[in-house]
C-alpha cells in the first residue's frame, strides 16, 4: 500500500514528448512507475496520408522541433529509396552538416536542462549562450533557426556559398572553446557529480532486454549508432568515433552527450572541407509504384525509424514511424525505482525525454488531500 | 545465414534487398518464426507496422541484427483481429504492440498491459487507421 | 494633507497606481504546451537566454499559474489536453493577458486534417496577443510580451 501518488507532467517547454507520470512513494523512496503518454497525438500518420510526398516532407519536420531535421532527412531517405533515386554527393555533404549541427544544438539543450534540475542556471544559461553560435550557422545555411525545411525529394533546396563556408568554419571554432569548458565544468565540478554520479543505473542487459537506443544505451556500454552501422549520407567517407562509456548512470549520460559534442564539430568540419561545386538536386522519375521501405537514421535522441509504403498515386499509403524517445520510456522503471523523490527531475533530464516539472503534488494522508508546488521539491526557487 | 534457412521453411521471401530480407508467414506459424528469431541470438526488435489493406491487416515485424533487417509479415483476418503477444521473447515489443492494437484494433492475447496508450479515454469511434 | 492626496492622484487611490506600476516593471509568464512540436517552446526558452534576455524587463518563467500574469500559450489544442488548459486558465488570477504564440496556436498551422487536433486556442479561451511564426523569432516573442504588458496595464 502506497501512502503517496504524484502526477507529473505533462506539458514542459523544450523537450519533444509530454509523458505524464505517476509515481507512488513511501516516504521519500519510489517504489512504483506508471506512465500515460497521448497529450502529444495530433494523428499525423493519418494526416500524412492526405498530402502529396513532396509537401508531407513539410509535415514531418515539424513532428519534432529539435529533430526535425532528423525526421525530415529519415522521409525523404525513405522516399529516395521508393524511386531507387540516387541523389548527388554535394546534397548529402549538405544534409550532414545540417543533422550534425542540429545534434549539437539538441546536446547542448540537454545538458542545459540537467543544470536546470539540479539548480545550476549557470550552466543552464551558458549552454543557452553557447547554442546561439550554432543556430547563426543554421540561420546562414538553411535560412531559418530551429524548423529547417531543406530536404526535398533527390536533394536539398539551398546551396552552401564560400562566404558562408568560412563563417561557418569561424563559428565552430569559436565553439570548440566554449564546449571545452563545458566539459571540464562538468567533471570537475563537485555538485553536479554529487547529483548525478550513481542515479538511475542502466546496465549492459537492461539495455539488450527492452531495446534501448541513443546516448542512453552507449552510456551502458553498447555501441549502437545508425551512422556507423548504416552508413548513410556521407558517413562512410568521414571519420568519426562513437563515444561509450561503462558506467550507465546519469553521469555518464551527460558525459557522452559532451563527448559526442566534439564529434560533431569535427564531422560538420570535415564535410565542409569536401564541399566542391555541382548540383544539389536530381529530378526524381515518377510514377511510383507499388512498394516498400525501411529508412533509418541517428537522430539526437537515438535510432529513427520509419516505414512507408508507396501505391500507384503520390500521396503515400502509409507511414509508421518509431521515435528514439518511445522506445526508451520502458526505461523509466528501472531508473526511478528505488531512489528518492528529488532525483526524479535529474533522472528524467538525462534520459532527454520532454517532461514538466511544474505539475502539482497530491498528497493522500488519511483521507485528506494536500497540494504541495513542485517547485517547493526543487528547492532552489 | 542459417536463420534465414531455417525462416524458408515456415514462410516464403517476397523480396530482397541490400541489407535486408522481407518474409511473408502464415498467420498460424508466426508464434514459430518469432521462437526462431530469438534462438538466433537476435534481441532487438526495431518496429512493429500495421496496414489494412481492406480484406485483412498486414502486420510486420521488424527485427535488427547491426546492419541487416529481418521483417516478418503476417496477415491477420479482420474477423478475428487478433494475435499473440511476442513480449515473452522481446520485452522491447511492449509498446509498440500496444500502438499496433490502438490504432488498427489488433487485439493483443497475453498482453501484460492492455489498453489505451495515446487516445483519449472517452474515443468511441473506429480504430483510426483502418479503412 | 487629505485633500491634496486625493487632488494629485485622481480618480485611482494610491495602492492600485502601485500594483499597476508593479505589473508592468515586472510581469511574470506562466508557459503551458498545449501538443505542438515544441518548436516555438524552444524560442521562448532561447529569448530567456543572455543573447535576447528578456528577463531584463522583470519578466520571470514561473512554474505555477497563480502566480503568473501573463500566459503564454503554444501548439494546437489536443483532444486530451483541452480540459486542462482550461482549468489552468481559471486558475490564473486577474488581470491577466493571454497570448498565442506560433501559426499552430493561432489557426492549427499544418495540422489542419489531423482528427485529434480541437481547434485554435481562441475557439477555447479568449484571445488578447497573436504572435505569428512558424516559429516565431525570440525578437518577435519579446515584441509580443511588451504588447502584451501595454494591454495589462489597461486592464
Amino acid at each position: 500500500m502506497h501512502d503517496m501518488m504524484i502526477p507529473f507532467g505533462p506539458a514542459h517547454p523544450a523537450l519533444p514528448e509530454p509523458v505524464y507520470l505517476k509515481i507512488f512513494l513511501e516516504g521519500e523512496e519510489i517504489q512504483d512507475v506508471d506512465f500515460a503518454v497521448g497529450y502529444n497525438h495530433k494523428g499525423i500518420e493519418k494526416a500524412l496520408q492526405d498530402l502529396d510526398f513532396s509537401k508531407s516532407i513539410f509535415m514531418t519536420g515539424r513532428i519534432c522541433g529539435i529533430c526535425s531535421s532528423a525526421h525530415s532527412t529519415c522521409f525523404t531517405q525513405g522516399i529516395e529509396k521508393l524511386l531507387d533515386l540516387e541523389i548527388p554527393y554535394k546534397a548529402k555533404l549538405i544534409r550532414t552538416i545540417v543533422f550534425e549541427l542540429e545534434r549539437l544544438t539538441s546536446h547542448l539543450l540537454c545538458v542545459g536542462m540537467l543544470g536546470h534540475e539540479i539548480g545550476f542556471d549557470t550552466l543552464f544559461m551558458l549552454c543557452f549562450r553557447e547554442r546561439e553560435y550554432v543556430l547563426n550557422c543554421l540561420e546562414l545555411i538553411t535560412g531559418k533557426r530551429v524548423v529547417h525545411d531543406i530536404n526535398t525529394i533527390g536533394g536539398v533546396r539551398r546551396d552552401l556559398s564560400p562566404e558562408i563556408i568560412k563563417q561557418v568554419n569561424k563559428n565552430l571554432g569559436i565553439l570548440k572553446e566554449k564546449v571545452e569548458y563545458l566539459r571540464t565544468l562538468i567533471t570537475k565540478d563537485l555538485l553536479i557529480k554529487k547529483r548525478t554520479v550513481g542515479i538511475g543505473k542502466l546496465d549492459k542487459n537492461d539495455v539488450e532486454k527492452l531495446c534501448l537506443v541513443g546516448p542512453v544505451a552507449r552510456a551502458s556500454g553498447v555501441p549502437y549508432d545508425i551512422r556507423k552501422i548504416d552508413k548513410y549520407l556521407a558517413y562512410d567517407d568521414l571519420d568519426f568515433k562513437v563515444i561509450t562509456h561503462k558506467d550507465g548512470d546519469s553521469f555518464a549520460r551527460a558525459f557522452v552527450r559532451v563527448q559526442e559534442m566534439f564529434e560533431c564539430i569535427r564531422l560538420s568540419k570535415q564535410a565542409l572541407s569536401m564541399i566542391k561545386p555541382g548540383p544539389i538536386r536530381n529530378k526524381p522519375t515518377l510514377p511510383f509504384t507499388e512498394k516498400e521501405a525501411i529508412s533509418r537514421v541517428e537522430a539526437p535522441r537515438g535510432e529513427l525509424i520509419y516505414y512507408l509504403r508507396s501505391n500507384t498515386t503520390n500521396k503515400p499509403e502509409r507511414v509508421k514511424i518509431r521515435t528514439p524517445t518511445y522506445a526508451n520510456l520502458l526505461c523509466l522503471g528501472k531508473i526511478l525505482v528505488g531512489h528518492k523523490l528529488a532525483d526524479v527531475p535529474v533522472s528524467l533530464a538525462s534520459l532527454d525525454p520532454c517532461l514538466c516539472c511544474t505539475d502539482r503534488v497530491t498528497v493522500v494522508k488519511d483521507g485528506k488531500e494536500q497540494i504541495i508546488k513542485m517547485e517547493d521539491l526543487h528547492g532552489h526557487h | 545465414m542459417k536463420l534465414i534457412e531455417e525462416l524458408k521453411k515456415i514462410g516464403k521471401v517476397y523480396k530482397e534487398g541490400k541489407n535486408e530480407v522481407w518474409f511473408i508467414v502464415p498467420y498460424k506459424k508466426i508464434k514459430d518464426a518469432v521462437k526462431d528469431v530469438s534462438n538466433s541470438g537476435i534481441n532487438r526488435i526495431s518496429l512493429i507496422s500495421g496496414y489494412d489493406n481492406g480484406k485483412e491487416i498486414e502486420v510486420i515485424y521488424h527485427f535488427v541484427k547491426e546492419n541487416f533487417l529481418i521483417n516478418i509479415k503476417v496477415l491477420v483476418p479482420k474477423e478475428s483481429s487478433e494475435i499473440q503477444t511476442i513480449t515473452d521473447m522481446f520485452p522491447g515489443a511492449f509498446l509498440l504492440e500496444k500502438e499496433l492494437s490502438e490504432m488498427l484494433g489488433v487485439k493483443i492475447i497475453g498482453h501484460p498491459k492492455p489498453g489505451k496508450l495515446f487516445l483519449p479515454e472517452d474515443y468511441r469511434e473506429k480504430p483510426p487507421l483502418r479503412k | 494633507m487629505f485633500h491634496v492626496v486625493v487632488d494629485c492622484i485622481g480618480d485611482d487611490l494610491i495602492v492600485d497606481k502601485i500594483k499597476k506600476y508593479c505589473q508592468k516593471k515586472s510581469p511574470w509568464i506562466f508557459h503551458f504546451c498545449t501538443g505542438g512540436c515544441n518548436g516555438c517552446d524552444i524560442e521562448i526558452l532561447a529569448a530567456m537566454s543572455p543573447k535576447y534576455d528578456f528577463e531584463r524587463f522583470g519578466c520571470l518563467l514561473k512554474g505555477s499559474p497563480r502566480h503568473a500574469d501573463i500566459f503564454l500559450v503554444t501548439g494546437p489544442v489536443n483532444k486530451k489536453v483541452k480540459s486542462r488548459l482550461i482549468n489552468l486558465y481559471k486558475q490564473i488570477p486577474e488581470p491577466k493577458v493571454v497570448i498565442a504564440l506560433g501559426s499552430c496556436s493561432l489557426s492549427t498551422g499544418i495540422f489542419q486534417k489531423a482528427y485529434n487536433v480541437c481547434g485554435p486556442v481562441d475557439k477555447i479561451i479568449p484571445v488578447d496577443v497573436y504572435v505569428p511564426g512558424c516559429p516565431p523569432k525570440p525578437e518577435a516573442i519579446i515584441d509580443g510580451i511588451v504588447k502584451g504588458i501595454g494591454i495589462l496595464t489597461k486592464k
